[in-house]
């Protein structure tokens, strides 16, 4: 019972971070450093956005 | 089978995922690196070689889609990759070659490994995504432990978690140490956690994840576990800037402990005091000069698994007849690395740890006054406190070839190209005013 509820809890949050990561990963600019990202920052993704994710890399 | 098939299921899932990015494959890597699905499930995934398909696909869809800006060489992977070549140099004359093999085809995959997650880690978002995932899958086994100490007290060699095999975290002392080395990220994640948002609910399951794997490692009734948690609360309360306070919640720690503890724990840690008149700990010395030994007729090392070959000897001064142990093991990650891998790979080795220590002191000194990068800071710290519990422990088990070693490592590399990265973009190309605001935070 404790086993099959530390093995169904876990896996789901492992997925649950990796569909938040994921979606992170496409919307923030790759260095903010705040607690939340900036409108601005969002807004001009050509000076903040990733320089080491491409396109490809996204729709890979 | 209904736990195969489920396991079967998420594996495929998070496959699923890892193809929208390479990270995310990375990711998936260090879930089956630390969750072992294959241990776990009974049917299906244990036939598969789950770790290396989507280690492979990790790698692969990198070179293919990837590639970008890539990390800088840091000493981290040049003295890595130096080990790799080293390690596979001493396997080849090991003196146990078939169990040595054996052993470089799981410890050449960590290694390498370390080496390529700071070209997928890069971001923010995905160091901590790759802490979270560590965090969690840890968590598959200090739950059931936890709790089930807890219930019942735990006990030497009793298998709580949720892998019964003698093998990576069926190793109670393997698993205490992972676990100990957990908390600093724990806790670290409880300020800094953004990919689960913070929180009343996400605070409590940290903190109740910091008790369980403090009941975990008091059930296993390790002795290095102790040592472990002891260089966790030392380390922890150097950092820490409220160190009264701290002061109060390990003594309060310590007083539940002493108050809850069964007898048997007792009697496991007092017998540290009885040094050599102990057995196990008279092994270990034993199997200690034994490796001394060996180096001195084997400089460049005897390969992976060379303990295979030890012969002890303990004289038997009543009985008169000696007593003889045969393929003891190292119960030391410094004796492993110097009897597997002579006094070079040795070097490597505490040149890994050092390297490492040293990265990360320069990321907290970097960072120390900026509070937009306080997140980077405070996991400079962190991850100091976990690789000194990793060496506290690793002083007194086999675990020098186990991705917690590793993983602390690859974790440094990636911290220092992410401050690096964002020093350099912010001094290139902002205005002072901007660049100032934007490290200050919002």
């Amino acid at each position: 019972m404790i086993d099959t509820f530390a093995i169904v809890t876990t896996t789901l949050a492992v997925i649950y971070v990796l569909l938040r990561a994921a979606a992170f990963d496409r919307t923030l600019p790759w260095f903010e450093t705040g607690e939340t990202p900036f409108k601005s920052d969002i807004d001009a993704p050509r000076s903040n956005a990733d320089p080491m994710q491409s396109s490809k890399t996204r729709a890979l | 089978m209904v736990r195969s098939l489920y396991l079967l299921l998420i594996y495929l899932t998070i496959f699923g995922i890892g193809l929208s990015a390479p990270f995310l494959l990375t990711l998936g890597y260090v879930w089956v690196d630390i969750f072992h699905p294959e241990n776990v499930a009974w049917d299906i995934l244990p036939d598969v070689p789950v770790s290396f398909l989507i280690g492979t696909a990790a790698i692969g869809s990198y070179l293919v889609f990837d590639r970008q800006s890539p990390p800088r060489v840091s000493a981290i992977t040049v003295i890595t990759v130096v080990f790799v070549l080293w390690v596979t140099a001493t396997t080849l004359h090991a003196i146990a070659p078939l169990p040595a093999w054996w052993k470089w085809d799981w410890a050449i995959k960590s290694m390498l490994f370390s080496v390529f997650i700071p070209f997928a880690i890069r971001s923010r978002n995905q160091i901590e995504a790759f802490i979270q995932v560590y965090v969690i899958s840890l968590a598959a086994n200090i739950i059931p432990f936890g709790l089930k100490t807890i219930i019942t007290g735990g006990g030497y060699g009793t298998s709580l978690g949720l892998i019964s095999t003698n093998s990576v975290f069926g190793e109670q002392d393997t698993l205490a140490t992972a676990c100990t080395l957990g908390i600093p990220l724990m806790l670290y994640l409880i300020r800094h956690t953004r990919i689960i948002p913070r929180g009343r609910l996400p605070t409590i399951g940290y903190g109740g994840l910091v008790l369980l794997t403090i009941a975990t490692t008091i059930g296993t009734q390790e002795r290095a576990a102790l040592v472990g948690l002891i260089a966790a609360a030392g380390g922890l309360w150097l950092k820490s800037s409220k160190k009264l306070v701290l002061a109060a919640v390990f003594a309060a720690i310590g007083v539940a402990i002493v108050a809850s503890a069964p007898a048997a724990w007792w009697d496991r840690m007092s017998s540290i005091s009885e040094g050599a008149h102990d057995g196990s700990i008279a092994v270990r010395l034993k199997m200690w000069e034994w490796t001394m030994d060996l180096v001195a007729e084997h400089p460049n090392g005897a390969g992976f698994e060379a303990y295979r070959k030890s012969v002890l000897e303990f004289p038997q001064p009543l009985k008169g007849e000696p007593r003889f142990e045969y393929g003891r093991a190292f119960h030391s990650s410094f004796f492993e690395v110097l009897g597997e891998h002579g006094w070079f790979g040795f070097g490597l080795f505490l040149s890994l740890i050092g390297a490492s220590f040293l990265t990360l002191r320069s990321v907290a000194r970097q960072t120390r006054n900026l509070p937009g990068l306080a997140w980077a800071h405070d996991l400079a710290g962190a991850l100091e406190v976990s690789l000194l519990v990793v060496v506290t422990c690793g002083a007194f088990i086999s675990i020098g070839f186990q991705p917690l070693f590793y993983y602390i490592f690859a974790l440094s590399h990636c911290l220092r190209e992410y401050v690096r990265r964002v020093l350099n973009a912010q001094t290139a190309t902002a205005p002072i005013e901007s660049r100032a605001y934007s490290l200050a935070g919002p």
